[in-house]
């Protein structure tokens, strides 16, 4: 049930991904690898959104499987792995010359993220070398996870996700194409002897320490790297008697790795987004959402890249205390004294990296040079506001201008010459 | 039980038990459930989730059991099996059943006022309440009357805050919306006639808003007062019961005050408020006075950098001739001989004064209120709720600019600026 939810709600969220934007990925991404131990119906919702959707909308969706893909990875590449060609078949059927070429790029950077045989078919789809199989997709078979259940005085929480990866695999929205690839991995893992595993891990420990020594900030790849060697370890632990020497390393080992892990999600994910302690009945799954939401915005908050600065805010005034309602949407996040630049700022769209031109605007606004805390108009020398604008996540000045006698400075839109 | 170094220590808990342990300014602990349930005054802890603390004395309760992992070096800290957790959950569940059915007829939920002396655990009482109501699913008011701490906002000012969420064990109280009202003095007791008028002014906005909203209405309030509990801190308590209309008073470790009360609620017309004796928790620390002082430079911090320095706090200077700034105190009392006779002065008038700019030197590192009054006459400020406080980082005489510390990047909502005596070296 609590998989149907997070299902049911991702497609929601799915709606919003019309058109390629890199914002709209990343949050979708960032909330599949929330979703991990649902990744079936998640990854069940993006197929079902890939045949449902017009064909012009189905290339973003398809940038969003490769993300997850990449980005989460763990359950999400077996799960998409089982169906990719239908899948790939599906859109390239539909597509015209310019998205074949798209899904041609796409799909050659696959190598080493499916497994070989997959990209391989993939490949022979979208150049046409292989026709798409159109087979129809079964249906849905999202495994029903027990409701919580409800305390006597108080409500039981929902923690639907903050698994680790590695223990995704007792999840129990199994479904049948799940179980039949987890039996193959089973299979070949089984296979495998103990120097096969040790080198397996080695490589990994390698890529790990390189990453850890190149001094960048840890990503979700690390994060996913550190989830399978944990994983690898306790594989090997499974086959090591438990007297020998290695057996203890290995604990120590896997202890080491456990902790790393525990680490590293905490700096990629700011603090465990579902656990906060706050619960929610049965029929609180909007506002479960939205909750999410908001620890998604906040952990976003002050984050590399968003140069937001949180500060506290000023109280509300008498009348907007007495109205205060509890909201957690993003609306009731931003301060509504300040005008957002996309509201003043129509046709906007070059998406976040562009400079929004500031003289089309009814309320000029232009974002604040990095290097000053403050300004004057260079006309009549009285200060231009400056306040921060959490949708544009930058400084901008209010009611300014670019003198318009080629020069940098700046002045009150006011103080302009014509 | 001293916990080891750097290294992780496990420390299991039986059912009931609470784990008490300090932690040193400075120094921080963490905390992860491994298995189990707990909670921390009320607000359930998540399990596997790592919980830091840092310089703080905090208490873990486990209704039914759990491992608790701890990383970092305690002050002190042990396990104490005997609590009166129960009592208070029992009061809880008698509090819960008056607010469900305030909810079910729309009427009023029960207004409950915490007193008792210094050092009985009345605030954590009062979170721990208030958590514990938001846990049932129900909507309220949480009142803090006592100046000294300012445990939700800042010394010296009292608040309203509507409690919809528990309280966050870590955060601290970024994402409240506090209704606050200045008072600018931690003593209660140097500032009765100030402090009522907040009270007052505190008790009237909460009952408006409980008009409008049907749900924080049956959730009623919650108040926790100053541990100043004889003469006229006695007075000031009544005062404070019959202006937030409380109808349950619950007295922590005082029997002679909670006999008063019960004597007092029976003078009251009928219904008499429900006089409530708990025990007070053996893990109650008695604070001394450099303490709380310390401890109110700590909420200082808090508020403007935030319980883990994630804030961002805003410097901003302002000209002396833009700014208002006001103080308040008691009216002098007019002499005997020009009153009409027979005439007695019943309550002490409160007048704002404008502070001159020659005193601005005076006001360097103390804390402002920042009040959105409409003008400056004595009573619009008295009667203003505060945006917000700034501390005086720099009085430039010269320049005749004052350096002011923000929370908030976005400008000052008002420049009517009350002083008061709270002080703060910055840092």
């Amino acid at each position: 049930m609590e998989s149907e939810q997070a299902a049911a709600s991702y497609a929601e969220s799915l709606g919003d991904l019309t058109f390629n934007s890199k914002p709209i990925i990343n949050s979708l991404t960032m909330i599949a690898g929330e979703l991990l131990p649902h990744a079936t119906a998640i990854v069940r919702t993006i197929e079902q959104r890939v045949a449902q959707a017009a064909p012009d909308k189905k290339l973003p969706v398809m940038y969003l499987l490769d993300s997850i893909s990449k980005n989460v990875g763990g359950a999400y590449v077996d799960a998409f792995a089982v169906r990719l060609p239908q899948t790939i078949g599906t859109i390239y059927a539909a597509a015209g010359p310019k998205m074949r070429t798209s899904l041609q790029n796409l799909v050659k950077t696959w190598n080493g993220v499916f497994p070989l045989s997959v990209v391989q078919q993939a490949a022979d789809i979208v150049n046409g070398i292989a026709p798409p199989p159109l087979l129809p997709f079964s249906e849905c078979g999202a495994g029903a996870g027990a409701a919580p259940a409800s305390g006597p005085v108080l409500l039981a929480p929902s923690k639907p996700n903050a698994r680790p990866v590695s223990a995704v695999a007792g999840a129990n929205t199994e479904t049948a194409a799940r179980k039949r690839a987890r039996a193959e991995d089973a299979a070949s893992a089984a296979d495998a002897t103990v120097d096969d595993l040790k080198s397996e891990v080695a490589t990994l420990v390698v890529r790990i320490t390189t990453h850890m020594k190149t001094g960048l900030p840890p990503d979700l790849q690390l994060v996913d790297f550190a989830a399978r060697t944990m994983a690898l370890y306790s594989q090997i632990l499974a086959r090591l008697a438990p007297t020998s020497a290695d057996f203890s390393h290995y604990t120590a080992e896997l202890q080491r790795m456990q902790r790393l892990h525990h680490d590293l999600r905490r700096v990629v994910d700011g603090e465990d987004p579902t656990t906060c302690g706050v619960r929610f009945g049965a029929d609180g799954r909007d506002e479960l959402r939205k909750h999410m939401d908001f620890h998604f915005r906040r952990n976003m908050r002050g984050k590399a890249g968003g140069i937001a600065p949180p500060s506290r805010r000023w109280m509300l005034p008498l009348n907007g205390w007495l109205k205060w309602q509890f909201d957690e949407s993003e609306k009731a996040e931003s301060n509504k004294a300040v005008i957002s630049v996309f509201d003043a700022i129509a046709g906007g769209t070059e998406g976040f990296g562009g400079e929004p031109a500031p003289e089309a605007a009814p309320v000029p606004l232009m974002r604040a040079p990095s290097e000053v805390s403050r300004l004057a108009c260079f006309q009549c020398g009285e200060p231009i506001e400056m306040f921060f604008d959490e949708a544009a996540d930058d400084w901008m000045l209010r009611d300014a201008v670019t003198a318009n006698d080629g020069t940098a400075r700046i002045c009150h839109s006011a103080c302009q010459q014509g | 039980m001293e916990t080891g170094g750097g290294a992780a220590a496990q420390q299991a808990l039986q059912a009931n038990e609470e784990f008490r342990f300090e932690v040193a300014a400075g120094t921080s602990v963490t905390l992860t459930i491994v298995s189990g349930s707990a909670e921390v005054f009320g607000a359930e802890m998540v399990e596997g989730r790592a919980y830091s603390f840092t310089g703080t004395q905090q208490a873990v309760f486990t209704w039914s059991g759990c491992t608790l992992e701890i990383q970092g070096q305690c002050g002190h800290s042990y396990v104490a099996a005997e609590t009166p957790m129960t009592s208070y959950l029992k009061l809880h569940g008698d509090l819960d059943l008056r607010r469900s059915t305030a909810l079910a007829s729309g009427t009023e939920g029960p207004r409950v006022l915490i007193a008792g002396p210094a050092d009985t655990g009345k605030s954590s009482l009062t979170r721990m309440l208030a958590n514990y109501l938001a846990r049932s699913g129900h909507a309220g008011t949480l009142v803090d009357f006592d100046l000294d701490q300012g445990e939700l906002l800042v010394p010296g000012a009292v608040c309203a805050v509507p409690i919809v969420r528990p309280l966050d064990i870590e955060r601290g109280t970024e994402d409240l919306a506090p209704l606050a009202y200045w008072v600018g003095h931690t003593s209660a007791a140097e500032s009765v006639a100030l402090l009522r008028l907040a009270c007052s002014s505190v008790a009237q906005v909460v009952r408006r808003r409980h008009e409008m909203d049907s749900a924080s209405r049956a959730g009623g309030v919650l108040i926790n007062t100053s541990g100043w509990v004889d003469g006229a801190g006695y007075e000031l308590l009544l005062h404070q019961a019959s202006a937030m209309n409380v109808d349950v008073i619950v007295v922590i470790g005082d029997d002679r005050l909670h006999s008063q009360l019960t004597a007092h609620a029976q003078l009251q017309p009928a219904p008499h408020p429900h006089v409530v004796k708990l025990a007070k928790s053996g893990g109650v620390i008695t604070r001394s006075q450099p303490s709380r002082q310390q401890a109110r430079h700590g909420r200082l911090s808090e508020y403007f950098y935030g319980p883990r320095r994630e804030l961002y706090p805003h410097s901003t200077e302002l000209d002396f001739g833009v700014c208002k700034i006001f103080s308040l105190g008691v009216a002098p009392a007019p002499p005997i001989s020009a009153m009409p006779i027979g005439m007695k002065i019943v309550e002490d008038r409160i007048v704002a004064q404008q502070v001159s700019p020659a005193r601005y030197p005076a006001l360097l590192h103390s804390l402002l209120a920042i009040v959105l009054a409409e003008s400056s006459t004595c009573d619009d400020l008295l009667r203003a709720n505060a945006a917000g406080f700034v501390h005086v980082t720099k009085v430039d005489m010269e320049r005749h600019k004052l350096t002011l510390l923000a929370p908030s990047p976005i400008t000052l909502p008002t420049l009517h600026l009350l002083s008061g005596v709270i002080r703060w070296d910055g840092e």
